[in-house]
């Protein structure tokens, strides 16, 4: 019998969408946070507690990394955070995952037929 | 220029973070937090930093950093006082907080302890007797 690897853990909302951010371009923390508030349509705007542990989880594991500054770039001092190639992965597997509920969840709304009474 | 007594709350709750995370996202959270209070939301920030202080510290204690001066703490027999010292830290600055911003008692900021630095593991680990202890400690581990 054929072991599968262990399949990775369902990402976070938070982990996400700080993903989905930076899979778009380089970006500051502020940068992340309003760029979640804009694809949420406002419904989820995360604090920076919540924003750098999360971060922080996801630089400790390889997958977002404090990304090479341009020239222009250097005057400013704020740090920019790229994804790495583990992270787009992630984000990739995750999307993957969703897609499969979703298709599911499509098969069973059309297969379920309203009872007649 | 005086700072207003909701961005020295917020520098507090920072300054409570664990030494890692504090030096190396505390100014970005500072700086998010003045651009957030600009859009009115600086209470909501206040209470995301509380939690934040919370979960970081919970981490710490649960999964902590193997660090020399961790060792060196747990091997001094001083482990609890520091934890006791730390946890009576935290409760303070979130009681000092919460009256900050909830209870409008900006006059008692004068009043909170100042917070900690990064130095502050460091003078407990630097302590004589915990120096002296170590090398001995280390023998009978051997």
């Amino acid at each position: 019998m054929e072991h599968d690897s262990p399949k990775p853990a369902p990402l976070s909302a938070a982990t996400l969408h700080i993903l989905l951010s930076l899979a778009q371009e380089d970006m500051h923390g502020y940068g992340i946070i309003q760029e979640v508030a804009r694809s949420s349509e406002g419904h989820y705007r995360m604090g920076p507690g919540t924003l750098y542990d999360n971060l922080k989880k996801l630089m400790d594991a390889g997958m977002v990394a404090d990304a090479r500054r341009s020239a222009t770039a250097k005057q400013d001092d704020r740090r920019l955070y790229t994804l790495t190639a583990e992270g787009r992965g992630a984000l990739a597997m995750e999307v993957d995952r969703l897609q499969k509920i979703v298709r599911q969840a499509r098969r069973r709304l059309q297969e379920a037929r309203p009872r007649s009474v | 220029m005086t700072e207003s007594p909701l961005r020295s709350a917020y520098r507090l709750i920072l300054r409570c973070h664990p030494a890692a995370f504090y030096e190396r996202f505390g100014e970005e959270m500072l700086w998010i937090f003045d651009e957030e209070r600009k859009l009115g939301n600086g209470g909501h920030v206040i209470i995301d930093g509380t939690v934040s202080l919370l979960r970081q510290h919970c981490k710490a204690r649960c999964a902590p950093e193997p660090s020399p001066m961790d060792y060196e703490i747990l091997m001094g027999g001083s482990g609890v006082g520091v934890a006791r010292v730390m946890q009576a830290f935290v409760l303070f600055s979130m009681i000092v907080g919460g009256l900050l911003v909830f209870g409008g008692a900006g006059h008692l900021l004068p009043l909170a302890i100042r917070p900690s630095d990064s130095s502050f593991r460091c003078t407990i680990s630097l302590d004589p007797p915990h120096v002296a202890t170590l090398p001995s400690t280390l023998k009978l581990l051997r």
